[in-house]
């Protein structure tokens, strides 16, 4: 049975591991997150384990975006990451929501916001 | 001791292929020549059939599966065999878990980067944004 305890114990310790991390200090980051998580410098020692690791995986995305999208993801990500856990569970919620909406749709919508933008803009 | 079966007259003899015998005339004969054994030699039978269930070990249930009935589950026994079962059922419960929490977790960095790249605004699928 000994190794039955064994892969037990394995499976516990990655499971629980991600729980037991202790935050990364911002040196210890490769430079393609230094450089997809820049906006977070300031605020990046002080954040969670947990916040750093949700950050980190969003990050691991940021090579495969176009200019555009990479541009978009720099500005909105400190916005982003003060938001509360559950005011970002309920983006996630509309986002799903307004992704399951037919294409057509989805487009009329598009335009509208651009236009009520394009209004609010000085 | 004679046991060789006595055949009626009008039946073949013993050294007749025995596929030409049915079942149920080989079960009728050898009744018959049980009958016909001496009460020394049925008694001989009788103590080597005692000892012989006696020498027959009973082995203990394992805890397996047995394919040849049917698929069916034997509970286990032993407090080694429960044991067994507990740290099974904990990796599996431990496994799906995990692949679960590892779902759940590629489904949120998915949308999280949907939502910061898409061209709608961000403040869209956000009631207030603090800053």
């Amino acid at each position: 049975m000994k190794p039955s305890i064994a892969a037990f114990a394995l499976l516990c310790i990655i499971y629980f591991s991600p729980a037991i991390a202790a935050p990364q200090p911002w040196h210890a980051l490769t430079p393609m997150q230094q450089q997809a998580l820049a906006p977070m410098v300031p605020q990046w020692a002080g954040l969670s384990e947990e916040q750093q690791r949700s950050l980190l995986s969003v990050a691991s995305h940021y090579p495969d975006l176009s200019p555009e999208e990479k541009q978009r993801f720099l500005s909105r990500l400190s916005a982003w990451s003060k938001l509360t856990p559950e005011q970002r569970q309920a983006a996630r919620e509309k986002y799903r929501a307004f992704s399951q909406i037919p294409g057509d749709k989805q487009e009329q919508v598009r335009q509208i916001v651009k236009e009520e933008q394009a209004k609010k803009a000085p | 001791m004679n046991i060789e079966p006595r055949l009626p007259h009008n039946r073949k003899s013993p050294n007749i292929d025995s596929t030409d015998i049915a079942p149920e005339q080989i079960a009728g004969l050898l009744t018959r020549s049980a009958e016909q054994l001496d009460r020394k030699t049925v008694e001989a039978l009788r103590r080597a059939r005692h000892v012989a269930l006696n020498r027959q070990t009973v082995r203990a249930q394992a805890f397996t599966l047995d394919g040849r009935h049917g698929v069916h589950w034997q509970l286990p026994h032993t407090p080694r065999q429960w044991a067994a079962t507990a740290l099974l059922l904990a990796v599996i419960a431990g496994s799906t878990g995990y692949w679960q929490h590892l779902r759940r977790h590629e489904m949120m960095t998915h949308l999280d980067v949907a939502i910061l790249t898409d061209d709608m605004p961000l403040e869209v699928f956000i009631d207030h944004i603090s800053e």
